[in-house]
């Protein structure tokens, strides 16, 4: 049993006029990470509808692994690789975890790990 | 509790550092010098476990730990018989760092938390030993544990005063004390015999004080006397064991110096203050690191050094293990002394302290290769793994040549998952596509499909790939696995500056592809469910054994080729119902190695491999994929301005007999280097190797290329490719 249980994360990908995005309609319970101003990523599933945008990119994404983590395992696994500086601000932060692309989804309740598929038997193995 | 120094066992007490206990077996830690015992001078370094230049008066002693001395001159072996260990690295943060636990760092500390700040206090003397400050501020330190890299929203260095050395005749014998380390001496039950104190004396050691102005040591080894001027001119010799000179101080600001240059650090306290130069010594080892003596300063300065930084340069006074700790007030007072005017200390930079390999290299990751969602069918089938274009990616499969037999007489699968793959959309695509692309893309109806290079501003190949038009306004590009994501800020980045209305969204990570290529592979993919496979250049949506793939026609290995693009977490299945579905028509995988030799005979250029930084359309034969017609794209400008000038750059293509020889070999004129091959294949099929390569001097533009050309000693023809199918029929049939 790995340290960090990275698994598949379906979800869906959308790039849309920022305005149009912040008024998209997201599956409920979905975590929706805005990876940019023009671009969210949706974990969970459920249809998400971009309406006041024509030219919106909605597709499908599983194309990434996500781990749920306490605060305290984070703490004790995970920042000790943040090289950044990790303000304590819950919501979404970007940046690699021990070399590797990541995003950091942070609520009160802990942390959720997420990174493209196609790394993470490198990140579980400089995790462990 | 014993240790082992050069060999010998030596008894050590309870909280006796290394150089403590070398002492109370009556030895030095080094080869002599005045100690300090505050890890300010080089005087007791030495190989601690393997590991050179270790402060052995800042590291505690443990049991069985292997001391060696460096040699008198010179240093350690590189070469260790300590076995590699992996060091490690915590990101800690505070909102402020105290570097120094003294009587300025505590009031630091205390005025902070007083503010409500988070202090983070490092003393060396309690095991964090601070190596270096950088921008951020980030204040990287030692520990027992491994390394700490601090994150921190202010730093103050307060690392207080250093003692001076002493600078005379004899400076180098054994029995050389600063005051405070006879303090501290003293204190752990050291016996020091009769004991002369030369300024500021000891306190708590009992001694007899040398009035006068110090003039030498004097000593077998170990110092027996110390010789002083009095007042009156005269020199008084005072017998002794030991020698404590209190000769003043100075800042110990190397960290502070190097630090105080990134915002967010200050420097206060004794560190901060700028002390009394000491008197210009007259003879004796300045830089005890460098072993620089007051001749050698001198012939600096005779020969036309007369600023600090040139005399530390040219005599290498300060730049040895302690970073000008004992020789830089002295440095400073020499140039004053001779110029006239005080200097400013020399340039101080991390780190501050030697650190191994591994230290400094803790926690940096080198940036990771990507695995397809096929990784594990490969090696399964005994593929041989290597990597390319940041990706992990199959070499071969055991059998290259059967690989390569099976694209060109059956069916084969190929990995493609790494191919760079960007939607965009948007009101304004075309307009951006024209830009970006040389070729002409509003012609290329939905449904259908073009290979286009990628220019710079210069004209030069960057990429090169497909568009792929799904609707008006929406694309498919795919570029290089390896120039992928630089194509994809490329993308952003201008269409960002020309403000057009497109949307882009990279899929690389998110989708695979399967390369599905040879003279069967069309019967395959209607045995799987696709009744009518695309056409040459051709692309549709459909179901591929029940899972939804974007199927594209077109080729690089010259054969009838799909590249079924789906999404990652279905890979393997797609991947395995295409082996179990054609293994009756002789499918087999085929690798990297094949794919080079299956592209090259049909000329195909791979980007970066037979591309230089400088590489143009003309020279590598693919001015029809440039459209100089059209209003503008990027690089058209660039390409306009040179097109008629005299070019002698050429990628050509060559046929010789014999193995195929090492790509980079020389491609010769006559006795002259020309150029190199960039790609050479021994081909199973013409049963000759054929190679690409450059020809970039040694041949006249209006004369016309040679006919011929040496290659690893052998004749090569010039071959215009590509070289198998020249009218392309096997890739659209």
């Amino acid at each position: 049993m790995p340290a960090v249980d990275l698994r598949p994360a379906r979800g869906t990908r959308v790039v849309a006029e920022p305005a149009a995005l912040d008024r998209a309609s997201l599956p409920a319970g979905a975590v929706a990470l805005r990876l940019a101003p023009d671009e969210v990523l949706v974990l969970g599933d459920g249809p998400v509808s971009v309406v006041e945008d024509p030219f919106a990119i909605v597709v499908s994404d599983h194309g990434w692994s996500a781990a749920s983590l306490a605060w305290v395992d984070f703490d004790r696994l995970v920042r000790p690789h943040i090289e950044w500086h990790l303000y304590d601000a819950r919501g979404l932060a970007q940046g690699r975890v021990a070399g590797v692309p990541a995003k950091l989804w942070m609520t009160d309740d802990g942390v959720l790990l997420v990174t493209p598929t196609c790394h993470v038997d490198e990140l579980r193995e400089r995790l462990r | 509790m014993r240790i082992v120094l050069d060999g010998a066992p030596l008894d050590v007490a309870d909280g006796d550092t290394v150089a403590l206990a070398a002492l109370r077996a009556g030895q030095h830690p080094g080869h002599g010098g005045t100690l300090c015992l505050a890890g300010d001078c080089p005087n007791c370094v030495a190989q601690v476990d393997g590991v050179g230049w270790v402060r052995t008066c800042q590291t505690p002693a443990r049991p069985g730990m292997v001391v060696r001395r460096h040699p008198e001159i010179g240093g350690p072996s590189l070469y260790s018989d300590r076995t590699a260990v992996s060091t490690t690295v915590r990101h800690i943060g505070a909102d402020v760092v105290v570097i120094g636990a003294g009587d300025s760092g505590r009031a630091a500390a205390d005025e902070a938390r007083a503010a409500g700040r988070e202090v983070l206090v490092l003393d060396a003397g309690r095991g964090d030993e601070v190596v270096g400050i950088y921008a951020g501020p980030t204040v990287i330190v030692r520990r027992e544990t491994g390394m700490a890299h601090v994150g921190a929203g202010a730093v103050v260095v307060a690392t207080g005063a250093a003692e001076l050395h002493p600078v005379c005749p004899g400076n180098r014998l054994h029995g050389l004390v600063t005051s405070r380390a006879a303090e501290a001496l003293s204190a752990a039950g050291v016996d020091l015999g009769r004991v002369v104190a030369v300024g500021t004396p000891p306190v708590g050691v009992a001694h007899t004080a040398a009035d006068g102005e110090l003039v030498r040591f004097e000593g077998d080894g170990t110092v027996s006397a110390v010789v002083v001027r009095g007042a009156d001119g005269t020199e008084r010799s005072y017998p002794c064991d030991t020698a404590v000179v209190g000769l003043g101080l100075a800042p110990r600001d190397v960290l502070g110096r190097s630090g105080a240059v990134h915002a967010g650090v200050r420097v206060v306290g004794p560190a901060a203050e700028r002390f009394t130069l000491p008197a210009v010594p007259v003879a004796g080892i300045v830089c005890p690191c460098s072993r620089v003596d007051m001749d050698d300063l001198d012939g600096v300065w005779a020969r036309g050094f007369h600023d600090l930084e040139l005399v530390k340069r040219a005599s290498l006074c300060g730049t040895g293990t302690c970073q000008g700790a004992v020789c830089g007030p002295y440095l400073q007072a020499f140039v004053a002394d001779r110029s006239g005017t005080a200097p400013a200390p020399f340039t101080a930079r991390p780190a501050a302290r030697q650190l191994t390999i591994g230290e400094a290299a803790a926690g940096v990751f080198q940036d990771p290769f990507k695995r397809t969602p096929l990784h594990d069918e490969h090696v399964a089938l005994g593929a041989r793994m290597d990597r390319w274009g940041g990706w992990w990616r199959p070499w071969h499969y055991g059998d290259h040549v059967a690989e390569y037999w099976a694209v060109r007489e059956a069916v084969s699968l190929g990995d493609v998952s790494t191919l760079g793959k960007m939607v965009v959309d948007g009101p304004d695509t075309v307009e951006a596509l024209e830009r970006l692309y040389p070729t002409t893309i509003a012609d290329i109806r939905p449904g259908r499909s073009r290979y286009v290079l990628l220019l710079n501003e210069r004209g030069h190949v960057i990429d090169d790939g497909m568009v792929v038009r799904e609707t008006h306004t929406r694309f498919v590009l795919t570029f290089t696995s390896g120039g992928a994501a630089n194509a994809e800020m490329w993308v952003r980045d201008w269409i960002e500056t020309w403000g057009l209305r497109v949307h882009v969204l990279d899929r690389t990570t998110s989708l695979a592809a399967i390369n599905v290529t040879g003279p069967f592979a069309g019967e395959l993919l209607q045995r799987l469910g696709v009744d009518e496979p695309p056409k040459f250049l051709q692309h549709r949506h459909a179901p591929v054994a029940g899972i939804d793939c974007h199927v594209m026609r077109l080729s690089f290995t010259g054969e009838a080729s799909f590249e079924l693009h789906h999404d990652v977490d279905v890979s393997a299945e797609l991947w395995r119902a295409l082996m179990d579905a054609g293994r009756d028509l002789g499918i087999r995988p085929h690798g990297l190695q094949a794919l080079f030799g299956l592209r090259l005979e049909k000329g195909h250029v791979i980007v970066g491999a037979d591309t230089d930084m400088d590489t143009t359309p003309r020279r590598i034969g693919m001015d029809w994929a440039v459209k100089m017609t059209k209003p503008d794209f990027l690089g058209k400008a660039a390409l306009a301005r040179t097109e008629g000038l005299p070019d002698r750059r050429r990628l050509i293509g060559l046929t010789m007999d014999g193995p195929a020889p090492t790509e980079g070999t020389p491609v010769l004129l006559g006795d002259e280097v020309a150029g190199h091959v960039s790609s050479t294949f021994a081909s199973p099929l013409l049963g000759h190797t054929v190679a690409l390569g450059w020809l970039k001097r040694g041949w006249d533009p209006d004369a016309g290329l040679p006919a011929i050309v040496t290659v690893d000693g052998r004749t090569a023809a010039l071959a215009e490719p590509p070289f198998y199918d020249r009218e392309g029929a096997r890739a659209r049939r």
